[in-house]
């Protein structure tokens, strides 16, 4: 159960699922690069553009961090975050039922996440090559690389927003692999799936919820879903 | 300290994983276990961590031994991203084919969980099998 103290409500933006490719984020990261007042996505980025690159990580060497990096880049590119999706987990349901019972949900809010990702139909579903899921405040990234990792991130389009308790549920299939909350998740959350656990033909999709501190407001992700190479 | 591979306690094994963590993580970082979380600690701060071990309790289909292998893999990478976002460089070192920077994965063989970080083969580290009883 979450222990951040609800004050806002409940924002759940527009699925909004488009494949992009890596190549024009890129540009646009280096190009525009825009990261005005973003404070802790911008240091992960910093960071992350110090991490060993060439001859210290090499291309195998960094299939995990050469795409964290490209999800992060996207990150600090767009400046945010957004997010949130799918089927409500037993976490992110229980979070969104205290937030409803805390007068805090209004009514589409996170009962609709439910009933719109298992609308979502296995057949329609992209590649989780390279996509983009936005919402109205925030967007997931996923990609995979060549090394057969599934890397994805999710962030605020405002990184001011990024701050604050995340609960996330990361899936294959039905099952759950990965699970991210608070305390230690209040930033922007991002991770790899590693190929075993990421096997090809499954649905890969996320399922979050975020309680932004910054404006007392509570995200909760889009319907997604995508399908592993 | 066992954990039950049948009865699988998230919290029992988010302690045992990290003291073994805690042997192999660079001087200054420290691991340390609340409930079902694995944290990392730097100057007594909490850099991030992983509460992945929940899914052991998942309802469904999976094996213990599947659910014990997930969510310690989980653990293992977000424990390895934590540590590289911080020290801004690879961990643990690189593998032995190069630079490659080696990815942790783990197997419960038997009676223990056995996880280390490059090829299994010829791990760059690992640490001492966690038993299951």
């Amino acid at each position: 159960m979450p222990n951040c103290t609800p004050g806002g409500t409940v924002a759940m933006g527009a699925s909004n699922g488009s494949a992009s490719t890596r190549v024009p984020l890129r540009e646009r990261n280096g190009k525009e690069g825009l990261m005005p007042n973003v404070s802790v996505t911008y240091g992960e980025m910093q960071a992350a553009a110090r991490k060993p690159q060439g001859p210290v990580i090499r291309l195998g060497a960094a299939r995990k961090l050469t795409a964290l990096l490209a999800v992060m880049s996207v990150a600090a590119t767009l400046a945010v975050l957004g997010a949130a999706t799918a089927q409500a987990s037993a976490t992110t349901a229980q979070v969104s039922a205290t937030a409803t019972s805390a007068g805090l949900a209004d009514s589409g809010g996170m009962a609709a996440l439910g009933t719109a990702s298992a609308a979502v139909l296995a057949t329609d579903l992209p590649s989780c090559r390279a996509i983009t899921y936005r919402g109205h405040a925030g967007a997931i990234y996923v990609q995979t690389s060549p090394g057969g990792y599934v890397v994805w991130g999710i962030y605020m389009y405002n990184g001011a927003l990024d701050s604050g308790p995340w609960w996330v549920d990361v899936y294959v299939g039905k099952n759950r692999v990965d699970h991210k909350q608070p305390p230690r998740q209040v930033y922007a959350p991002h991770a790899s799936l590693p190929p075993k656990l990421a096997k090809k033909g499954s649905v890969f999709r996320i399922s979050a919820l975020h309680y932004a501190t910054a404006n007392r407001t509570w995200y909760g992700s889009i319907p997604n879903g995508c399908i592993i190479p | 300290m066992a954990v039950s591979p049948t009865d699988v306690s998230s919290r029992e094994l988010a302690a045992v994983l990290a003291e073994r963590l805690n042997q192999i993580v660079p001087t200054g970082f420290s691991v340390r276990s609340e409930d079902a979380n694995v944290d990392v600690y730097a100057d007594g701060q909490n850099l991030g961590g992983s509460a992945a071990l929940e899914i052991l309790e998942d309802d469904d289909d999976r094996s213990a031994n599947e659910k014990i292998e997930t969510a310690v893999q989980a653990v293992l990478s977000s424990i390895q991203d934590t540590i590289i976002e911080t020290v801004k460089g690879p961990w643990p070192g690189t593998s032995s084919h190069g630079a490659d920077l080696p990815m942790p994965d783990c197997r419960v063989t038997g009676d223990q969980l056995l996880f280390w970080f490059g090829d299994k083969d010829a791990p760059v580290v690992s640490a001492p099998p966690i038993p299951l009883h």
